[in-house]
This record gives C-alpha cells, sequence and structure tokens, in this order.
C-alpha cells in the first residue's frame, strides 16, 4: 500500500496482488472494486468543519452503511472523531473531522482501520487486539489485557515465529476455518519491516496471556473463552447490526479454534513447551 | 413498580451464560445459570414475587432470600442501565 499526502488530499493505492502486505484489503478489493481492475487507488479528501460534516452531524455514532450495488458501492462511516464516506465507484473516501483534528496520516490510518474493522465483522470475522505470531502454515495469537505481555513473548519466541502483527489481526473464517489477514499496519508503523508470508495463515489456537513463575498451559472452556475473546475484541462503536454480528461471529470463533490460558516465565524453553502443546493438544 | 428492558442490547447464549452488549456504552455483561434464568423471566414480563418464587422453588431457598436475590439482581441492572423502573 503506497501513501501520498499533500495538503488535505491523501491518495492511497494498493495492488490486488500485493498480498504479502495486506491480504485483507486484498479480498476487500475483489468484493467491492471494479472488476478486472488491478490496483485501487482512493483519494481521500479531509474536510475541516465543512458542509458535508454539519450535515452528517446528526447520524449516531457508529452507524455504518456498506452498499453493495456496483454502481454505487459505499461505505458511510463515523465516529466520535470524524465522519467518512467512503466511494468504491468513485475511488474517493471523504473524511470530514471538526477544525481541531490537524492529523491527516493518524487520520487515515483510524479511518482504514475503522473500515477494515467494519468491513471483517460484516464478513463474519473479528478485529482482535491481539499480537499474532506465524510459522510455516500456522498461526498462533496471544491476547490480554495491556501489559500481559503480548510483545515480550512475540521476542521470547522470535527465534522460530515470525511476528503477523502485534496490535490490530483480522481474523476471518473461510470454509470452516479462522484465518488471519494481514493487514497494512504492521508495516507502515514499522520502518524496513518485512513481511514474508502471503497468504491468510490458518489460526491454530487462541492464548490468554497470564504472568507465571513457571510455563504452564490449560484449555479455557465455554463460556470463559468467549468472555476472554470478546474483551479483545477492538470495540468500535455499535449499531444494531454490528452489535448482533459481533456475538455471532466471536461465538463462532470460539467454537472453531480452542482457547488456552498460557501463564508464562521467562525462560529459554517457552518455544519448546508451546511447540509441544500445540502437537500434544491440551495434555501438558 | 413496573419495569422495562432497554431497547439498544444485543443479546447471545452461549452455554449456560447469557452474554449482554449494551451497544450505546460498549458494555458487555455476562450473566451465570441463575442471572439468566430471571433475565428470561423479566423478558416474560413477569412479576418480580412471581421471579422469586420460581427461584425459591428452583433452588430450594425461602421466599425471602429468595427475593432478596431478585432485587439486588435488579438493582444492578439497573444500575447497569439494563433495565428501567417506573413507579
Amino acid at each position: 500500500m503506497n501513501l501520498e499526502i499533500a495538503a488535505q488530499k491523501i491518495k492511497l493505492s494498493f495492488e490486488k496482488n500485493d498480498s504479502a502486505s495486506h491480504s485483507f484489503l486484498n479480498s476487500v478489493a475483489a468484493s467491492y472494486g471494479n472488476p478486472g481492475e488491478k490496483s485501487h487507488d482512493f483519494e481521500i479528501v479531509i474536510a475541516y468543519d465543512s458542509n458535508l460534516h454539519d450535515g452528517i452531524k446528526k447520524i449516531p455514532e457508529g452507524i455504518v452503511h456498506i452498499h453493495s450495488n456496483p454502481a454505487n458501492t459505499s461505505a458511510l462511516l463515523s465516529s466520535n472523531k470524524f465522519f467518512s464516506r467512503i466511494s468504491w465507484s468513485e475511488k474517493t473516501m471523504k473524511v470530514s473531522v471538526d477544525n481541531h483534528f490537524h492529523d491527516p496520516d493518524m487520520l487515515v490510518l483510524e479511518n482504514i482501520k475503522l473500515l477494515i474493522g467494519f468491513l471483517c465483522i460484516q464478513k463474519g470475522g473479528l478485529p482482535c487486539h491481539a499480537s499474532v505470531l506465524y510459522k510455516d502454515n500456522t498461526a498462533i495469537a496471544f491476547i490480554g489485557g495491556s501489559g500481559s505481555g503480548k510483545s515480550t513473548i512475540a521476542a521470547l519466541l522470535s527465534d522460530t515465529w515470525k511476528v503477523i502483527d502485534d496490535d490490530f489481526n483480522i481474523f476471518l473464517p473461510s470454509n470452516g476455518i479462522f484465518r488471519v489477514h494481514t493487514t497494512p499496519f504492521y508495516l507502515l508503523s514499522r520502518t524496513g519491516a518485512k513481511r514474508d508470508c502471503a497468504l491468510p495463515i490458518p489460526l491454530e489456537r487462541i492464548f490468554v496471556l497470564k504472568k507465571g513463575v513457571i510455563t504452564k498451559m490449560s484449555r479455557i472452556e465455554s463460556p470463559r473463552n468467549y468472555w476472554d475473546i470478546m474483551e479483545n475484541t477492538f470495540a468500535f462503536s455499535y449499531n444494531d447490526y454490528f452489535g448482533e454480528k459481533i456475538l455471532e461471529n466471536c461465538q463462532r470463533l470460539c467454537e472453531t479454534v480452542p482457547v488456552s490460558n498460557l501463564f508464562f516465565a521467562k525462560t529459554v524453553d517457552l518455544s519448546l513447551k508451546i511447540n509441544d502443546f500445540l502437537q500434544k493438544g491440551d495434555m501438558l | 413498580m413496573n419495569y422495562e428492558i432497554v431497547d439498544d442490547l444485543s443479546i447471545r447464549i452461549v452455554g449456560d451464560e447469557l452474554f449482554i452488549l449494551k451497544r450505546s456504552m460498549s458494555m458487555i455483561h455476562s450473566f451465570n445459570a441463575t442471572g439468566t434464568m430471571i433475565w428470561k423471566m423479566l423478558q416474560e414480563k413477569k412479576q418480580i414475587e412471581e421471579i422469586a418464587r420460581a427461584i425459591s422453588e428452583r433452588f430450594d431457598i425461602s421466599k425471602n432470600e429468595a427475593e432478596k436475590d431478585v432485587s439486588e439482581f435488579l438493582y444492578s441492572l439497573i444500575k447497569n442501565q439494563l433495565v428501567t423502573l417506573h413507579e
């Protein structure tokens, strides 16, 4: 994905085949873009306190309308910071904010994150606050509150596992399997970072991080796993439709992907123990 | 005294527990099996006395104890803006 920022206009381009950095945007492009088109350029116009903003203030926070009519594919998003009107057919994203908001980079990323989150939920998935690692064709996710050790564990396992994203991850079902889709955010926030995985990777297990004196793992049964995942789902504002969808998608994720507690100590054999656990299941 | 369940809720039953998402506050609440049983009776608009009687029979506790439990539960629902009360 490329970003060109000039004054209050931003050009966002992403190629359909550039899947290494953002497979989920690829799938969005396939769903909403014009058939046969190889790239999707969006012009993002930021309007400060414009008529658009005034007209839109009446729309409740958290509302999103996504029209799938090919002639008029568009989405409306709103949060407490901005309102956006995205049109796939016109390839524009018009963002309206109040006069106090002057950080275009952040605004664009926040908008895209919000859009991706909504689209993910609409497609049956969940945008999760997690650290996700991968090896071969297996991904494992680590969730937990702030300071629970998501970044620490990613560093501890870096000898054998690679990071997909340590913050914003998309879990999306297809053919009965939840897969981790890559998004641009991790790479955008780290200069020079690279990722060599191209395709969505099956999510094998979710670990809920807990600090411990010894490393220990145990399966979390329903409905506790549901609670843990809901707590770590990105809390966008909800309307009727998305509230129902988030609860439904979370249940499907819990039924498909095992969730385990991971009490971890900073020991050298952590990676071995996790590998062993993944192979032997819940017997440790 | 009448109560009313507010309308900005999304609800899902997972196993024996009930999860409620209060959309306007982005808050999630979960109830255990007893709370779920009470909630279902609130949805059916049953009177508090009737709910207490059912809880007393189901869990073999005194009617007074059941009424106290139901009132406390109802109070927590009101506090969390899941239910409103009308005189």
